[in-house]
């Protein structure tokens, strides 16, 4: 398990993996609070010219939790596209351009192999929420105020980077049964859509992954009750695909033309 | 070491192999010969573990390979024909990431002799991404051999190289074979089998035509043909004495030609001459030719 884990290390570095994906959620972060100080009101004030500034606090949440709530809106709707398709062809490419064959015949087992992928990039996925929900909120109060503790925040963070390993989980169990990258990719970005227009129209949030989201976005200081059923929910997800994910890889036949 | 016994595979509709049968003994190296599609790479990704058969039974070292619940319970080399590595890794890593899995871990002077003796030394440090045809095929043969196994299966390791790289192939074959390893190999260069293996089986259109020693296929099928061009055409009781004749096998004449096999070719130019000069027909030409291994590969293929 060691060296399956270096080597998707390896891959994250090499192939600019990891550096995409942190530099793209950063710039979310980053993005968001420059986004509500600067941008919207400008574009407010074109539109609408002679609107006072009273009125224009009332339309945007000109603050650091309106900021914080457009970052973590712009990850699920923007960041959910970079990164299915930035790792989109995490096992699908592998199954598809056959480099599973040699550490097949030479002994390396299907829950290693997946087990590795889901451990190095959901780590670093949550690490990255963290990190990244961490600079929003600092940026967000030296551009407005300070007006949301660090716990609540550490812990939105978290549970978005929890969300993000249930993306990832899912990307991984279309890559392997659709063996096509881009298509693995629309898959999971319908999955993680569709769960949360799901859980919203039949207000099952809490029975789904996109509760965990939800609740990230709330910035509350106390979690709702249900947050940890949610959270447990979206662990048995993850661990659903990733079986899901080792029981189709067994069935498969390889290196055939 | 490979026991087959009417193999089928079939995709779909298509039924890529049709009943082979072969067998490949310790210590041995099998030429597996066949056009491209005949179902080679098809077979021997049955035989390593990687597809399953449709019907019919594998048994390589001791397992049946439709029973297997992963490709290393066969604790063989199996080399693809295109093998496929992660580009982003130098060979060095490549090795120690498919040498440490499972048990007996690769040491890194285990990983320093293989590199060097398959020549990737220099190079062992360079992504794969950037390395040529041939020396991924070496690279290849090292990643067959991590395990040191008894058995390899590799699948045309010598197609698609330049004559440098095929020549590097062979040698690292041949020194494989003096270590005591069975080999079976596929392939669609002939000279290749001749030069290293011990038994040819040539496989037609998913069919196992021709299975035996290549010594056995010299003495019995590679025989000599002796082309006479004669002055005039031969009378009919001629040719009925030359067919009676106990040392031919086999005449042909068209018009003055005549191609006369035999299956003893000791002293049979002289014999054939002076059966001639007795008759008093005049040669013009006597010519003695020896078919190869191509000859008997495209009698298979073209006739049947």
């Amino acid at each position: 398990m060691k060296r399956d884990i270096m080597k998707e290390v390896r891959y994250g570095l090499r192939n600019s993996r990891f550096l995409i994906l942190f530099v793209s959620i950063l710039f979310l972060a980053i993005s968001a609070p420059v986004m509500n100080k600067v941008f919207l009101p400008m574009l407010m004030k074109n539109q609408l010219p002679g609107i006072t500034a009273e009125t224009l606090a009332q339309m945007l949440d000109m603050t650091q939790l309106g900021s914080m709530r457009g970052y973590m809106g712009d990850v699920f709707e923007i960041g959910t596209i970079i990164i299915a398709f930035t790792l989109c062809g995490l096992l699908a490419q592998e199954i598809r351009d056959d480099t599973l064959v040699l550490p097949l015949c030479s002994g390396k087992r299907f829950p290693a192999i997946v087990g590795s992928k889901l451990l190095v990039f959901g780590f670093f996925l949550v690490l990255t929420s963290v990190i990244a929900t961490l600079i929003n909120y600092l940026y967000a109060g030296v551009l407005f105020s300070f007006d949301v503790g660090v716990g609540p925040v550490l812990r939105s963070g978290l549970l978005l980077g929890f969300h993000l390993l249930f993306l990832l989980s899912a990307l991984v169990f279309w890559g392997a049964v659709i063996r096509k990258p881009i298509a693995a990719g629309l898959l999971t970005c319908a999955t993680v859509y569709g769960t949360h227009i799901a859980g919203s129209l039949l207000k099952i949030d809490s029975y789904l992954p996109s509760g965990l989201f939800r609740e990230a976005q709330y910035f509350s200081v106390v979690p709702a009750s249900s947050i940890l059923q949610t959270l447990a929910i979206t662990i048995g997800f993850v661990f659903l695909l990733y079986g899901l994910t080792l029981l189709r890889l067994q069935g498969l036949e390889w290196n055939e033309r | 070491m490979i026991r087959v016994t009417n193999l089928h595979k079939k995709f779909n509709t298509y039924h890529a192999l049709k009943g082979i049968n072969m067998t490949v003994k310790k210590g041995e190296i099998y030429g597996f010969i066949g056009r491209n599609g005949a179902g080679k790479s098809t077979t021997m990704n049955i035989l390593a573990g990687l597809s399953r058969p449709t019907e019919g039974q594998c048994i390589v070292n001791g397992k049946d390979v439709s029973k297997l619940r992963h490709p290393s319970e066969l604790a063989i080399g199996y080399l693809p024909e295109d093998p496929k590595f992660y580009a982003w890794m130098t060979a060095r890593e490549t090795l120690d990431y498919l040498g440490n899995s499972g048990d007996n871990p690769m040491t890194k002077e285990a990983i320093n002799d293989i590199l060097d003796w398959v020549s990737l030394n220099k190079d062992a440090d360079r992504r794969v991404g950037g390395y040529s045809r041939g020396m991924r095929q070496r690279l290849g043969i090292a990643t067959a051999l991590i395990k040191d196994p008894e058995l390899l299966i590799l699948d045309e390791p010598s197609s698609a190289l330049d004559p440098e790289g095929r020549s590097d192939v062979l040698r690292l074959i041949t020194e494989l074979k003096q270590m005591g390893k069975t080999i079976l190999f596929s392939t669609h260069i002939l000279s290749d089998v001749e030069r290293v293996c011990d038994t040819v089986g040539i496989i037609v259109d998913g069919r196992l035509t021709m299975q035996r020693p290549l010594a056995k296929v010299k003495r019995e099928m590679i025989v000599p043909v002796y082309d006479i061009v004669l002055e005039e055409p031969p009378n009919p009781w001629l040719l009925e004495a030359l067919r009676k004749h106990p040392k031919i096998s086999h005449l042909s004449s068209k018009e003055t030609v005549l191609s006369v096999t035999t299956s003893e070719p000791e002293h049979f130019s002289l014999e054939l001459m002076t059966f001639f000069a007795s008759h008093r027909m005049e040669v013009s030409s006597f010519s003695r030719r020896k078919p190869d291994l191509e000859d008997i590969f495209l009698k298979e293929v073209n006739g049947k």
